[in-house]
Formats: C-alpha cells, sequence, structure tokens
C-alpha cells in the first residue's frame, strides 16, 4: 500500500521541477487559442478586428449555450448525443408560437427543452439505460418529431420583437453572445459553488461512493439532463433568431461540435473534473477554427481534417493519464 | 534452487525505499517478509521478480548472477510473483487466465486455440494444488481466495522454482485464506521457495520457516518461526514496544440503557428464518459469518444501499425504512464500506471533498466551503490524519490515512450510529490502533457501532457481544466477555 505510495510520491517530486508538462497540460486550451488567433492575424487582416470579434461571439453563442449543458452531462461521467435534435426541437417550439406569444416565445422553446432532456434523464436514471443508448434513440427520435411537425419545410420567424430580443445587437455587442455569456457565468457558479455542482463532480468521481455516502444520485442525474434540455432550448431560441426559422436540418452534427469543445476545453469523458472555463475555451477554439479558416479561404475539405486533428491534438496533450486508469 | 539477494538499494526518486537489505529464499521453505507498510516488502519481491530494478546490489540464483530485464525474463530463469492485486480477468474462464500471456502455446492447425488441450494442462496445475475448480469455469463464479489460486497457478504454469507472493492474503476472508494457504504448503512440499508477504502475524507464524523484518526500507533482522515471539515481533517492525496493546480496555456498556437501535423479525432472504437483534448506545456489536451468511446484508440493510426481505427497524424509538443510502444518512446512520477505493472515498478528489460529502455544508443554494475545510480540519486533527494539507488528493495518503479520512468523513455527519465494515484492511499496525482508539473514544461519547469484520481477532479485541451468522440465519449472540476464543467464534461460523 505504501510501497505504492512511496512510488506515488516519488514520481510526482520530479514532475514539480519539469513544470512545462504539467502547465502546459493546463494551460494548452488557452495557448492553442491564442496561437490561432496569431496565424489567423496574419494570414488575414480582416481576422483581428472588433467587427469580426463580435461576429465570433454570436457564431459561438449557440455552441457555447448548448456546450455548457454537456460539460455537466461529462463531468457527471455520462453522455448527451441528443443536443442538436433538442437544439431543433426547441427552435421549433418557438418558431410555433412566436406569431402570438412574441418573445415569450421563450417559454415553450425552453419548455420544449426541459421537457425533451427530462425524457431522457428520466429513462436514463430510472430506466438504467446508459445515457449513450438513451440520447442516442433521443436524438433520433426528436429529429424524426421535427420532421413529423414541419414535413421538411423550414418555419419562418418574423416577428420583430422576438427578433429583436434574441438576435440583434445593442452598441455593436451581439444579443446572443450576452445572453449565452450570462448563462456560461452562471453555470460556472453553479458548477464551482453550489451543493448541486458538487453532487455532479462527486457522481463523475465515483458514482458508487457518491450514492452510498447519501447523494441522491437518480435525481441528480435527472437533473442534469433537465438542465442539458433547459440550455438546449435557449440554445434552439438563439439558433432560430440568428436564422429567422426553424428548419429540419438545424443543429444537425451539433452534438459532435459540442462534444469535441467540452473536451478541447480539458474536461475528459470519464468524468469528475472539468469546469465551464475550458468549455469556454474550446466553444472558442472550434468557433475561431473554422471563422478563420473560412476568412483566409482554406479549402472545406481541409477544414474538416483540420478540425479532426486538432479535437485529437488537443485531448493527446490535455489529458491527464496518471488520474485515468484505463483509456477507453 | 537458492535465490539470494545482497545488499539490495533501491530509490524512487527522494524516498530510499530499501537500503543494503539482503535475502535468503531455500527450497522446501516458507520466507514471510513482515513489516510496516512502507517497509519495502513489496519493492524487493518485485525486484527478485524483475519488475523494478535494483540500483545496488546483487542477486544470486543457484551462485549465478541473476539480474532479470523484465518479469518474463525472471519467470524464463524460475522465478515467479504473485501480484497484491487481483489480476483475474472476470471474463475469461479458469484456464484461459492461468495461461493468459502464452495462449499460443496450445493453437491448433488453423492457429485457433485449443480448449481441450488448454483445459487440461490448467487442469494439471489445479490438480497439483489441490483446487476443486473446473478449468472451463468463468472467473466470474470463483470467490476471492480461488481467484488467488488461480493466480497462483499461472505462477506455477511456468514451473518456477522461486514463488514470490505479495500480500496474497489482504482481501481474502477466512475460509478463502485457508486455501491459500494450503496452496503455499503444497509449494513448499514441492521443494519450491516461497516468498510470502502478508499484514497478518497469525498467518505468518502458521505457515513461515523464517522471517526476515524490514523497517523503513532498512534490515531488521531473520528469524527462525520459533525464535521470535509475536509480540516481540510487533516491536521488531514498529521499532518500539507497542505502547499499550492494540485493542483499548472495552468500556462497561451503561447499565440498563435501552437500545438506540433494534432490528425485528429481520429475514436475510425469503425462506430464512427471521431474527431479532438490539444495539444500545456506547456498545459495539461486532457481527461475525463467512461471506454471504447474512451479517454483510443487514449491514447494507441498514446503510440504505440493499433492502432486506422482512424486518422492522427501529431508532430511537421511531421505525425507519431507508430505502436509499441518503435516507439512512439523514436518520443518523453513518457506514464506512469495506471497499475503501470504490465505495468509500473518491480518491482522486481532496481530503475536505471527501469529507465533507455527506454533509455537503451549504449556506442557502451555496456550497459552504468555509465550514468544509473546518470538518476536514477538524477530522484531521482529531483522527491524527497525516496529510501535507486537506486540500490534496485522497490517493497521495497511505492506506491507514486512507482509511481515517473515511472514518472522518462518517463522523462528519456526526451520526447516532455507526455502521463499520472491515475498517483495517490494508491497514498498518500503527495506523490501526489509532482506528481502534478512535472507535473506542466515539462508544464514549454514546455512539453505537455495528462493527462487521473478516479478522476475527479485531472482533474479539473491540467488540461487547458478537452476533454469528450462518446461512442467512442469527446463529447466536455471544456476549464477549471474557474474550470469546477464536475457535469457538470459527466454530459458529462454519
Amino acid at each position: 500500500m505504501a510501497d505504492q505510495g512511496s512510488v506515488r510520491a516519488a514520481s510526482a517530486a520530479p514532475e514539480r521541477q519539469v513544470f512545462s508538462a504539467e502547465r502546459l497540460r493546463t494551460f494548452f486550451p488557452l495557448f492553442l487559442l491564442a496561437v490561432l488567433c496569431v496565424i489567423f492575424a496574419s494570414l488575414s487582416e480582416r481576422f483581428f478586428t472588433v467587427g469580426n470579434m463580435m461576429i465570433i461571439l454570436q457564431q459561438s453563442s449557440v455552441l457555447l449555450v448548448a456546450a455548457l449543458g454537456v460539460t455537466f452531462v461529462i463531468i457527471a461521467g455520462s453522455i448527451d448525443l441528443s443536443v442538436g435534435s433538442v437544439v431543433a426541437l426547441a427552435a421549433l417550439a418557438g418558431a410555433l408560437t412566436v406569431d402570438p406569444l412574441g418573445p415569450w416565445a421563450l417559454l415553450p422553446a425552453l419548455g420544449a427543452g426541459v421537457v425533451a432532456g427530462s425524457i431522457s434523464g428520466a429513462v436514463f436514471s430510472w430506466g438504467k439505460v446508459p445515457s449513450f443508448i438513451v440520447t442516442l434513440g433521443a436524438m433520433v427520435v426528436y429529429r424524426g418529431l421535427v420532421l413529423l411537425f414541419t414535413k421538411g419545410a423550414p418555419v419562418s420567424v418574423f416577428e420583430i420583437g422576438f427578433l429583436n430580443l434574441f438576435g440583434g445587437r445593442s452598441f455593436g455587442v451581439p444579443h446572443a453572445a450576452i445572453i449565452s455569456l450570462t448563462a456560461a457565468f452562471i453555470c460556472h457558479i453553479v458548477l464551482t459553488r453550489s451543493v448541486f455542482g458538487k453532487e455532479v463532480k462527486a457522481i463523475g468521481g465515483g458514482e458508487r461512493v457518491a450514492h452510498l455516502t447519501g447523494i441522491r444520485v437518480k435525481r441528480v442525474k435527472f437533473l442534469i439532463f433537465a438542465l442539458s434540455g433547459l440550455l438546449c432550448g435557449l440554445a434552439g431560441l438563439l439558433q432560430a433568431a440568428r436564422t429567422m426559422a426553424a428548419t429540419a436540418q438545424l443543429g444537425e452534427g451539433l452534438e459532435l461540435d459540442v462534444i469535441a469543445a467540452v473536451v478541447v476545453g480539458g474536461t475528459p469523458l470519464t468524468g469528475g473534473i472539468g469546469g465551464i472555463g475550458g468549455t469556454l475555451l474550446g466553444v472558442l477554439i472550434i468557433t475561431i477554427l473554422s471563422n478563420g479558416m473560412n476568412m483566409v479561404g482554406v479549402d472545406p475539405y481541409i477544414q474538416y481534417l483540420t478540425k479532426g486533428l486538432v479535437l485529437v491534438l488537443a485531448v493527446f496533450i490535455t489529458i491527464d493519464r496518471k488520474k485515468i486508469g484505463v483509456i477507453k | 534452487m537458492r535465490l539470494e539477494a545482497r545488499n539490495i538499494s533501491k530509490a524512487f526518486g527522494s524516498t530510499q525505499a530499501l537500503r543494503n537489505v539482503p535475502l535468503t529464499l531455500e527450497p522446501g521453505c516458507v520466507h514471510a517478509l513482515v513489516g510496516e507498510n512502507g517497509a519495502g516488502k513489496s519493492t524487493l519481491l518485485k525486484i527478485c521478480a524483475g519488475v523494478e530494478h535494483v540500483d545496488a546490489g546483487t542477486i544470486l540464483l543457484d551462485n549465478d548472477p541473476f539480474r532479470p530485464a523484465s518479469s518474463t525474463a525472471a519467470r524464463e530463469r524460475g522465478v515467479a510473483l504473485v501480484f497484491q492485486e487481483l489480476t483475474v480477468s472476470p471474463t475469461l474462464t479458469v484456464a484461459e487466465n492461468i495461461f493468459i500471456d502464452r495462449l499460443s502455446q496450445f493453437r491448433g492447425p488453423l492457429g485457433l486455440v485449443s480448449a481441450r488441450r488448454l483445459n487440461g494442462a490448467a487442469g494439471a496445475l489445479l490438480d497439483r494444488l489441490e483446487i476443486d475448480i473446473d478449468p472451463g469455469a468463468m472467473a466470474h463464479t470463483l470467490d476471492f481466495g480461488q481467484m488467488k489460486c488461480v493466480e497462483i497457478c499461472r505462477a506455477l504454469s511456468v514451473d518456477p522454482s522461486i514463488v514470490l507472493m505479495d500480500e496474497s492474503t489482504a482481501y481474502l476472508n477466512y475460509t478463502e485464506v485457508r486455501a491459500v494457504l494450503d496452496a503455499v504448503g503444497r509449494l513448499r512440499s514441492e521443494g519450491i521457495a516461497v516468498a510470502f508477504v502478508s499484514h497478518h502475524l497469525e498467518e505468518v507464524f502458521e505457515i513461515a520457516d523464517t522471517l526476515t523484518v524490514l523497517k523503513d526500507g532498512n534490515f531488521v533482522g531473520t528469524y527462525a518461526r520459533g525464535d521470535v515471539t509475536p509480540s516481540q515481533l510487533h516491536a521488531l517492525m514498529v521499532g518500539r514496544e507497542l505502547k499499550d496493546d492494540l485493542y483499548p480496555a472495552r468500556r462497561p456498556v451503561p447499565e440498563g440503557a435501552t437500545p438506540v437501535l433494534t432490528v425485528e423479525k429481520a429475514r436475510s432472504r425469503v425462506d430464512a428464518p427471521a431474527y431479532d437483534l438490539e444495539l444500545h448506545a456506547g456498545e459495539i456489536l461486532g457481527i461475525a459469518g463467512l461471506k454471504g451468511a447474512g451479517g454483510e446484508r443487514l449491514m447494507e440493510a441498514l446503510a440504505g444501499d440493499r433492502r432486506l426481505p422482512a424486518g422492522h427497524v427501529t431508532l430511537d424509538g421511531r421505525e425507519i425504512q431507508p430505502k436509499l443510502p441518503s435516507d439512512a444518512w439523514e436518520s443518523g446512520i453513518a457506514y464506512l464500506p469495506g471497499d475503501r477505493g470504490g465505495q468509500g472515498l473518491i480518491t482522486a478528489f481532496s481530503v475536505v471533498d471527501n469529507i465533507a460529502l455527506p454533509v455537503r455544508p451549504h449556506r442557502g443554494p451555496f456550497y459552504d466551503a468555509t465550514l468544509a475545510e473546518e470538518l476536514a480540519r477538524n477530522a484531521i486533527s482529531s483522527l491524527n490524519i497525516k496529510t501535507e494539507s486537506p486540500f490534496v488528493p485522497v490517493d497521495s495518503l497511505s492506506g491507514g490515512n486512507m482509511q481515517k479520512v473515511l472514518l472522518g468523513k462518517c463522523l462528519a455527519a456526526a451520526p447516532r450510529i455507526l455502521l463499520v465494515n472491515s475498517p483495517t484492511r490494508g491497514v498498518d499496525l500503527g495506523a490501526r490502533q489509532e482506528i481502534y482508539r478512535a472507535l473506542d473514544r466515539l462508544t464514549a461519547d454514546g455512539l453505537g457501532i455495528i462493527l462487521l469484520s473478516e479478522d476475527l481477532p479485531e472482533l474479539i479485541g473491540l467488540a461487547h457481544r458478537i452476533a454469528v451468522f450462518r446461512n442467512g440465519v442469527l446463529e447466536t449472540t455471544i456476549v464477549n466477555d471474557p474474550p470469546v476464543a477464536e475457535a469457538e467464534l470459527v466454530a459458529r461460523m462454519i
């Protein structure tokens, strides 16, 4: 026992001297973000302008809001693949009710998200079906629901109050950016300062321990998916306002970008550790990568290639292999 | 074959794990290595087995220099190690586990493994140790003792002349330990040289012919079994005579006190007879029994983890029905599980986060980090937890200190009743004594403790009464005053 302890203590000692390895891991997302900015700024004059920064914030808002909820899910050691479909469902709920309700279409959109997330959460927690399977099914079911309602045709949004509130700008700052950053701040406080946040981390760190310690694991897991649904609802709202329509294809593939953003931000899929700050960085990295490559005029096929490589590279460097015994 | 190690030294970073340590293993002889955690026993075995490499010193195998580059190289020279951890893969068969690294030997003309030849070879090894397991059985159907025996067979499969066993009995119960010790006896009678590490001195005195004592990486001495008494051995291991007895003097239970907890008409299985049990404030109630006898089942039921098919539980006169662990904690029942890493502590989390986990102190919706730290600091000082700070991860602590963190976590909730399952598994003598003292102090404060343990001397040393379970039934409740004999307890269990 202590024989192992002394080995661990001994191997930790030289690591403190080689501080670059530990530092690199912690600060790599920030470093990567800075490197991308420098590269794109040197290749395109238009990249590092206030205007483009605002565009980046606008572009990242949907991804960020959706990724916030998934950060909770992943820290708890689960996964949510239904994000894109729930965003589409929520956008549709908003678009269908925007004419009578105006900005209050917020409520049906958020409501649709919460209900969709809660159903996944309930089946996962009490039905004991792995979250990967539940949300894989949910992804297809909710997409089907959207197709059923829209028959494939977009539902346009013309209500000016709604569009102004969620898609407009004040003093040049996109409202979507303000909303998503506020949501990120609240989620950060919830994760780091609330009892719920502690419980989420404990479940990801060791679900059996958390259960035996008196945490109501099933209820917390349900709440995490309800929260993820709520945030997808908000993301759907922002997306509908931005594209002025809810389409059947809206949010397709978003779940993969979301997971990539969370993981690039340093939250491992094994759960227990991670945070909102990392997710914010991950979202910016992914958004800036697309924005910058478009601006520089990189071939779209090469863009795919680059994004995939950056994802694997980031995890290759940031993953703390000591804390994760088996890499699956 | 004879293994002789001279002046072995090994350092891990700044920690000197071994300093000029000698070791001689003779054929047909069981040589026990004893010492506290961190004494260097495992490191010494790993060096002999080629898992670790020496910084200085020489090893001779029948007077030939022996410096294995890897464990495979060591096995080829006839030196095999049985690891401390269980390395049996539950989804493979017994035979596949035994030959896991050499399955290619059993390939047929098509390159496929022949189950018949594989099982035949495994069966021969099992017969050699007189172990009654079907080589084709899935490993998950075995108990831990049988799994350990499978690992011994794996070591035997390379036809070694020297077998090194690192804490092979650490997580085994009474009957499982017997199976392993019997296997060791058979290795000896075949003329194999065995090195054996164990924390349990009773086992050491039963099985070993010679003993080597290590302390903090230093060689203390090598003794023939008859030359030292257990208490002398304690003193050699710790470097001082244990100041007091290992077990504190039992306090009397307050006379005529009404029970704090009663269990009525409980059944372990639907078809098992019902039993009643009670626990008084200030009392330690021991629970003895083999695995599956019903004692653990009762404890899990009280902890809210699994429900009993029938039974009523009353705490302080109120009936409670813990459906979930959270119900149990809320009604004042704290549970210290037997599996420290898997059920007790989130080892990657800090000492504070673990200790505050059952309480999760908060002001309004916000987590109260100040109060959490206070809880941790209280536990660190009252249980004498040795840690750099409350904020280091638990897995940087030694086994004994981790166990104290786990106890501190249970006590942070200020419980009425403490359920303790095997509190000193893999814990060295010094820490064990401290844990026993802590339990004793808690009873003085009026806490009721239910102690389940496979370590019978521990039960006898601590409990006021011992409830013995057998086949799902409460066989008897023994008043442990004067202390019951271990043999009597075993007779009741089996």
